[in-house]
């Protein structure tokens, strides 16, 4: 249990584009690109709730993982600490950019380097509406992580996620209070 | 008698691993259950997973461990052996989250065979 392989997060970043191409394209004969254009609202949604339920399958068992070397906390700001810290530490190799809290329970995290869309940015053949749904895609699993993650702790949340300019991608939390 | 209990206070998983000499029908489960109300007092105070005994009826004791998603592990034993106990828990935690990553497992909601013959093997380990 101990054996700790670090793997690079460009391997889960590429296993969930194959994840999502897998989803979204239904006919062989159409493109990435056409595939996106050509989802509805719905059929987006249901997609990304998919994602979502995969990611929360994955952070309820991860957080087994981890929390096992330390001990679990019923104050939600270091609880909030902590899966900046430590998930993030165990998923990508790093620490989170910034944490922010208002009391009431909401809590946002930027992450300044979260490079799963920098090639896609870089394209040009993608036009910003089709970029936007293919990130809700990838970013509604990373949302699904972080509420089986709390699930896990025993804690019911709502997370969203953005992405926003230059990598970075900003997630809100809404812990329910008790 | 050691029972593994899960959200709701379901049972997951019972197994007899000889720590009680005297077997008196259902008496174990029920002194485990009478338990647990105490578990659920203490298990926010203390800051480690292991509680060491929670409990006692007669002369058996019952020790408790809870993992992080309120999965309580629970042993009734006659004579005192916290460490050992400490070990045997921590592997059963080891062997739970182990199991975890079957994706059948939230299916069924039952351990495998196989996780059964590695609680036995942690109880000769570290109970007797």
């Amino acid at each position: 249990m101990s054996t700790q392989i670090a793997i690079p997060d460009i391997t889960y970043n590429l296993l969930i584009n194959e994840i999502i191409k897998y989803s979204v394209c239904t006919d062989p004969n159409l493109s990435l690109l056409e595939s996106l254009k050509n989802l509805t609202k719905e059929e987006l949604q249901d997609k990304r709730q998919a994602m979502k339920e995969m990611g929360i399958s994955v952070g309820e068992r991860i957080i087994g993982f981890i929390v096992k070397e330390h001990v679990w906390t019923k104050e939600h700001n270091s609880l909030m600490r902590f899966i900046c810290k430590e998930l993030w530490m165990y998923l990508f190799g790093r620490y989170i950019g910034r944490l922010q809290a208002n009391n009431k329970g909401v809590y946002i995290m930027y992450d300044y380097k979260f490079h799963w869309f920098q090639g896609l940015d870089l394209s040009e053949s993608i036009d910003r509406e089709n970029f936007e749904k293919f990130c809700s895609l990838a970013l509604s699993w990373v949302c699904g992580v972080l509420k089986g993650a709390f699930k896990g702790l025993g804690k019911e949340s709502s997370i969203e996620a953005a992405v926003e300019e230059n990598n970075s991608c900003r997630f809100t939390i809404t812990l329910k209070l008790g | 008698m050691f029972l593994i209990i899960g959200k709701n206070d379901v049972p997951m998983y019972e197994a007899s691993l000889g720590t009680v000499k005297k077997d008196i029908g259902h008496l174990n489960q029920f002194i485990i259950h009478a338990a647990l109300d105490i578990v659920d007092e203490e298990a926010p105070l203390s800051s480690n997973m292991y509680l060491k005994t929670v409990d006692k009826f007669n002369d058996l004791y019952v020790s408790a461990y809870v993992t992080a998603a309120n999965i309580r592990l629970m042993l009734v034993h006659d004579t005192k052996n916290e460490d050992g106990i400490k070990n045997f828990f921590i592997e059963v935690h080891e062997n739970i989250v182990k199991a975890m990553t079957n994706p059948l497992f939230d299916v069924f909601r039952n351990f495998p065979t196989a996780f059964d013959a590695k609680v036995k093997q942690s109880a000769k380990k570290f109970l007797i």
